[in-house]
């Protein structure tokens, strides 16, 4: 009984907290867009603007919803639910904090690539069934960009998880006790950082929906709360880049030089170090221009995938002959 | 073109993809048919004439005088230039003489308003790349241009400020200090984008290389202005054959030779530098003196211009703007027929934009710099 209401519950809690933060993410990164571009951004709802993400999505509750004629009406109405169903799985294993974790399994870090990689199944989905050229266009962009950045993206947490021995995500943050791992992974980091902008697809990789060349890519056709979960799967995606490297290379909710928190607020740290890399991720989306189609799975295959597999065989010969650890 | 693209189709199956009238990147109402193979575009068709507003047979329907507020209206994007190749055209036919000062005034606008079309460009241009932000600090500096035209002429665009002789108003006082300040501003931003842009690495890879238009090809399919430049034609009204009171002036042309899309976006960076330099100097040698010439205070209203025709060709913004004027002897313009750069320029897209990526054609496009009521007129 205890185990049912504690998998509801913690079922509740991750949706709660994906969508909220979501959320309260489109609005730091409205606010951040504005300041970069030297405007207000939104400042009418609530102190600040802040709720204008409620009225946000008030709004696209309300909205009537359209399903375009001759749609593949299978495939359109599963889209959506493709993307946001595996993206808020995909946070289950994360350590938040110290025993802050909702399904704490040894191959927690498997269990994330697995969901994880099941995002683009619903973008192509989506490209398919809307019937239109654009949105189809979108759709076999995010396929031609999966297969490219899945094995560098793999390969450098594969390198993290040799290092600790382990594929338990919360085993991991405790093997980083002594040292975070960006210091030994540092190659890693960066292969692992830029695959994982290209797999959630923000600027300068957000080829599948490329507003000036596709309209819109894969959403062409969505609108109302169809499209609100598109657009809730891309900051909570956002949001999951920054927690899954923070959990990977920097030490997941272990504080710097050793100020760990108690176990009930070591989630702070985790926050503050998650906070940091979100706020680069909107930077670069920020200021970079959009790469071509061409020139990503150029980067992919004859840079990162390269990089990502010399550092793999780097980190297996340290553990191998015992440098490391 | 670099090899990847231009690798034969297997086969025959293309997929015919309508980019606009209603498209993001298509800058109004431009519309592509394209016949791509997957993200390679093998043919472009546009179509044009969604913006047609018979503008030159609503020249003939007005006196002298109506056409201009109409004709600012074709290149919405820079309005002074439409209306001083027209004022010139129709002043060279009735053998009118502007006083210096109005001259001196008209360089400024006209500068001002190539300032203010390039940024809208960059804007634009970088909206098309994906750089959101370039769009805003384009429109932020235009406008320091736009309130100081407005102060000057009364409206942001569209300004029907220049007549037939001179111009409507002097500038109002103080004018010349804000000027001034403008200009320092401007030309310390475009320092910025430069950071900003031209040394992002992501940038130079989506331009560099990109739709190389050949001195050959620019000269053949009639392409002016900077896009003409920065393939290597060394050629600007301004300097060639000067008009208003641009041989007063000193100014460089920028020119490149590589042709594509990164040198365009070099020379406009410059081409805004000069024109900076170009209104700093015509601000301390302003002379003074009347505005119109002498006798045309009231009269222009009903202007006529002797029978005979008269072609007068400036430099726009976005390359040649001409004017073909028949005059019959009556108040009213017997023809008038409007060369549209944009026109021109448009016309060897399709030659660009084949055997390309769909993301190359959207940069080419933007890299052009076409406003379609310009096009269409």
């Amino acid at each position: 009984m205890n185990e049912i209401v504690f998998s509801v519950g913690g079922a509740l809690a991750l949706i709660g907290v994906v969508a909220g933060g979501g959320g309260i993410l489109t609005y730091v990164f409205r606010k951040l867009f504005a300041d970069f571009g030297q405007r207000l951004g939104p400042n009418r709802v609530g102190p600040y603007g802040i709720l204008q993400f409620v009225a946000d999505g008030i709004k696209l509750v309300a909205k009537e919803d359209i399903i375009p004629a001759r749609v593949e009406h299978w495939g359109f109405r599963l889209a959506p639910y493709l993307t946001f169903v595996p993206a808020v799985l995909a946070f289950s294993p994360i350590p938040f904090g110290d025993g802050l974790i909702i399904t704490d399994v040894r191959i927690g870090l498997v269990l994330i690539f697995a969901l994880a990689a099941l995002a683009p199944l619903g973008e192509v989905v989506a490209g398919w069934a809307s019937n239109n050229k654009y949105a189809m266009l979108g759709g076999l962009r995010a396929a031609a960009m999966d297969v490219s950045y899945e094995i560098p993206l793999l390969l450098s947490a594969i390198a993290v998880m040799l290092l600790a021995g382990t594929a338990s995500t919360r085993e991991i943050v405790e093997r980083q006790r002594e040292l975070w791992y960006f210091v030994p992974q540092i190659l890693g980091l960066f292969v692992f950082i830029v695959a994982m902008i290209g797999k959630v697809g923000v600027l300068p990789f957000d080829l599948p929906e490329a507003e000036s060349e596709l309209v819109a890519g894969y959403v062409t056709e969505y609108s109302g709360m169809r499209f609100a979960f598109f657009f809730l799967t891309l900051f909570a995606n956002v949001f999951f880049i920054a927690a899954l490297t923070v959990t990977l290379y920097f030490g997941g909710w272990l504080g710097p030089f050793g100020l760990d928190l108690p176990p009930m607020l070591s989630f702070i740290w985790f926050f503050v170090k998650a906070g940091v890399l979100v706020f680069v991720v909107f930077w670069l989306w920020n200021s970079l221009p959009r790469v071509r189609i061409d020139q990503f799975l150029n980067i992919n295959w004859k840079l990162l995938f390269p990089l990502s597999l010399a550092n793999l065989i780097l980190t297996a010969t340290l553990v191998a002959l015992g440098v490391v650890k | 073109m670099t090899e990847p693209y231009t690798v034969e189709a297997q086969s025959k199956d293309l997929l015919v993809l309508n980019m606009g009238p209603q498209h993001p990147s298509t800058h109004g109402v431009l519309r592509l048919i394209l016949k791509i193979d997957g993200e390679i575009v093998r043919e472009v068709q546009p179509v044009i004439g969604y913006l047609h507003r018979g503008m030159e047979k609503l020249a003939e329907l007005g006196r002298y005088p109506h056409f201009i507020i109409e004709c600012n209206r074709a290149d919405y994007v820079a309005s002074y230039a439409y209306e001083a190749a027209y004022v010139r055209a129709v002043e060279e036919l009735a053998g009118l003489q502007a006083p210096p000062r109005a001259q001196y005034i008209r360089v400024i606008c006209l500068e001002l308003d190539r300032i203010q079309s390039h940024l809208v460009w960059l804007g634009t241009f970088g909206l098309d790349l994906g750089v959101l932000n370039a769009f805003w600090y384009g429109f932020r500096e235009r406008e320091l241009i736009l309130s100081l035209q407005q102060e000057l002429t009364g409206v942001r665009m569209h300004p029907n400020y220049f007549r037939f002789g001179g111009v409507k108003a002097d500038l109002p006082e103080g004018w010349t200090d804000k000027a001034r300040r403008a200009c320092d501003e401007i030309e310390r931003k475009l320092d910025e984008y430069e950071e900003f842009l031209a040394q992002s690495d992501t940038f130079v890879m989506r331009t560099r290389g990109v739709g190389v238009l050949t001195k050959e090809m620019a000269i053949d399919w009639g392409v002016t202005g900077p896009n003409a430049r920065a393939s290597g034609v060394d050629f600007d009204l301004r300097r060639d054959e000067p008009y208003f009171a641009y041989e007063e002036f000193e100014f460089t042309i920028p020119v490149r030779t590589e042709g594509d899309c990164y040198a365009r976006f070099e020379v406009r960076l410059e081409e805004m530098r000069q024109s900076v330099q170009i209104i700093r100097q015509a601000l301390a040698r302003l002379p003074h003196g009347p505005i119109l010439q002498k006798g045309w205070e009231k009269g222009y209203q009903f202007l006529m211009a002797p029978t005979g025709e008269h072609y007068t060709r400036i430099e726009g913004p976005r390359g040649e703007v001409g004017i073909y004027l028949i005059g019959d002897g009556t108040t009213f313009p017997y023809r008038v027929k409007m060369r549209s750069p944009c026109f021109q320029n448009l016309s060897v897209l399709p030659e660009l934009m084949r055997n390309t990526l769909i993301a190359d054609l959207v940069a080419i496009n933007g890299s052009f710099d076409l406003v379609m009521g310009c096009v269409d007129r």
